[in-house]
């Protein structure tokens, strides 16, 4: 799918986008970044087919498209009988969203009124109808926003298994740049800019069977956040992350806790 | 649009109705609609036309605002839409669910007189207030849906812009489709229905749901 020139602007604003090209395609996610009023949800909904651009054209979308606008909105039909219809406008069998959504870990009630469910739960239900689109279009606001840690785990995971889908997402946390072929753009003053990220970092937490202060000066360079009789916490970026681990056990360190932190872009 | 198009709408209406149903919003002018033909037919069981001058104008109204109320109503509009296939999609589906929960109203209106009247009706006669009955259920699903957002964003200025239309159009006797239908039910001289005024109605929805559409696809 490509964007081409693609501008617009709403009845009496300036230009939100102005002059968008971006490409997607299937195994490489292209993540969008920016501030607040940006534009990300404008070219989200334009990606999406929900928003026709005042200027420029978007070719080759999928025949299908799964949409997580954020919030997602509340009804009052229940869990189920939403992701039932929901399947069934996507021209998918019955049953397919509800299968993402125990992969992502809801343990509601599924014949519940979806209006009565937490924010995040109600991501999680927004998530599993578009994800149950597996051969088309992606697009998803925010998607790790409110979601609990096992579900954004869950999440991570689902978008990293390789599927013909094309994935387009606006993401703050940092985790959409770390999934694998991401591709990162950013949009500053209705303009689309290369994407920096930021690798994520790792917390490490050893026990080093004696001053810890003395241990921690033969160890290669790390951000310390604790040095107290033996206990030693630092944080390193993910990819040397292995080597510390290493040379900290070299030196007879015990291992006590290992977090991987999420990463950013911008 | 592909047959896998149309059943995906089709899927859409059946969402639709649900959403409508369970919010219970747009069913009110429904339910008042029946109750006010219930209480005019038993007070009144007289030959034809009976109630039906007052019902057509009052089917005309109940059915702007289901429609004003039916396409507010529940999911957001986006995720359906980006699921459809896009705003065209999605308005055919929204004037389809409005329609079909109008049916009820639209045989309510035209049958009850005729069943509770001791003397019947021959059967041409309503036909002909099924007719005008359809014909204001058409009308009035077109002006909901030309007043809804985001054609008229705030819900004030849209029931506001609705309520001038239906009166307008519902009291000038001359005026196609719902005027001119009034004005042969309560005609004296028992004036035919103009077999146009539903052909009319149908072009109304349908322009309606082209402006719909013209709008909404620049203003998510």
């Amino acid at each position: 799918m490509r964007l081409r020139r693609v501008r617009h602007r709403y009845r009496g604003t300036g230009w939100v986008l102005d002059g968008i090209d971006l490409r997607a395609e299937p195994g490489r996610p292209v993540v969008v970044t920016g501030t607040n009023g940006s534009g990300k949800s404008t070219l989200l909904r334009i990606a999406a087919g929900v928003l026709t651009p005042s200027a420029g054209t978007v070719v080759g979308r999928p025949a299908v498209t799964g949409y997580l606008p954020t919030p997602f909105p509340t009804t009052r039909l229940t869990t189920r009988r939403l992701l039932g219809h929901l399947d069934a406008v996507h021209g998918l069998p019955r049953g397919c969203a509800l299968a993402v959504l125990e992969a992502l870990g809801f343990d509601d009630d599924a014949d519940a009124p979806v209006a009565g469910l937490s924010a995040g739960t109600r991501t999680k239900v927004g998530l599993a109808q578009a994800l149950a689109v597996r051969d088309g279009l992606v697009v998803l606001d925010e998607p790790w926003t409110a979601l609990d840690d096992r579900a954004a785990a869950g999440l991570t995971a689902l978008l990293a298994e390789p599927a013909a889908r094309v994935v387009v997402l606006a993401d703050h946390s940092g985790r959409g740049s770390a999934l694998p072929g991401a591709v990162v753009h950013r949009v500053e003053r209705g303009r689309l800019l290369p994407g920096v990220v930021r690798p994520g970092r790792t917390r490490i937490e050893v026990s080093c069977g004696g001053p810890a202060g003395a241990v921690s000066a033969g160890l290669p360079g790390a951000a310390t956040e604790r040095c107290e009789g033996d206990v030693l916490v630092v944080t390193v970026e993910a990819p040397r992350a292995d080597r510390w681990l290493a040379a900290a056990l070299a030196a007879g360190c015990s291992v006590v806790d290992v977090t991987r932190l999420p990463g950013g872009s911008g | 649009m592909t047959t896998a198009g149309a059943g995906r709408v089709r899927a859409l209406v059946a969402l639709r109705v649900a959403e409508v149903v369970a919010a219970q919003r747009a069913l009110v002018p429904l339910v008042l609609f029946v109750v006010a033909v219930l209480v005019l037919v038993v007070n009144d069981p007289s030959p034809a036309p009976g109630p039906w001058p007052v019902t057509v104008p009052v089917l005309y109204a109940a059915c702007t605002w289901a429609s004003l109320a039916a396409t507010r109503a529940g999911e957001d509009r986006t995720v359906a839409t980006a699921a459809v296939g896009g705003p065209a999609r999605w308005v055919l589906a929204a004037a389809g669910a409005a329609l079909l929960l109008e049916v009820p109203a639209v045989v309510v209106g035209a049958l009850l007189p005729a069943l509770l009247q001791p003397a019947g009706y021959a059967p041409a006669v309503v036909g002909e207030a099924l007719v005008a009955h359809l014909t204001a259920a058409l009308a009035g699903t077109a002006v909901g849906l030309a007043c809804s957002r985001p054609v008229v964003d705030r819900p004030g200025w849209a029931a506001a812009v609705a309520g001038v239309v239906v009166i307008v159009t519902a009291t000038v006797p001359w005026l196609p489709p719902v005027g001119t239908t009034v004005g042969a039910l309560d005609a004296a001289d028992g004036s035919a229905v103009d077999p146009l005024d539903p052909v009319v109605a149908v072009v109304l929805l349908a322009a309606a749901t082209v402006g719909w559409w013209a709008v909404a696809r620049r203003r998510a």
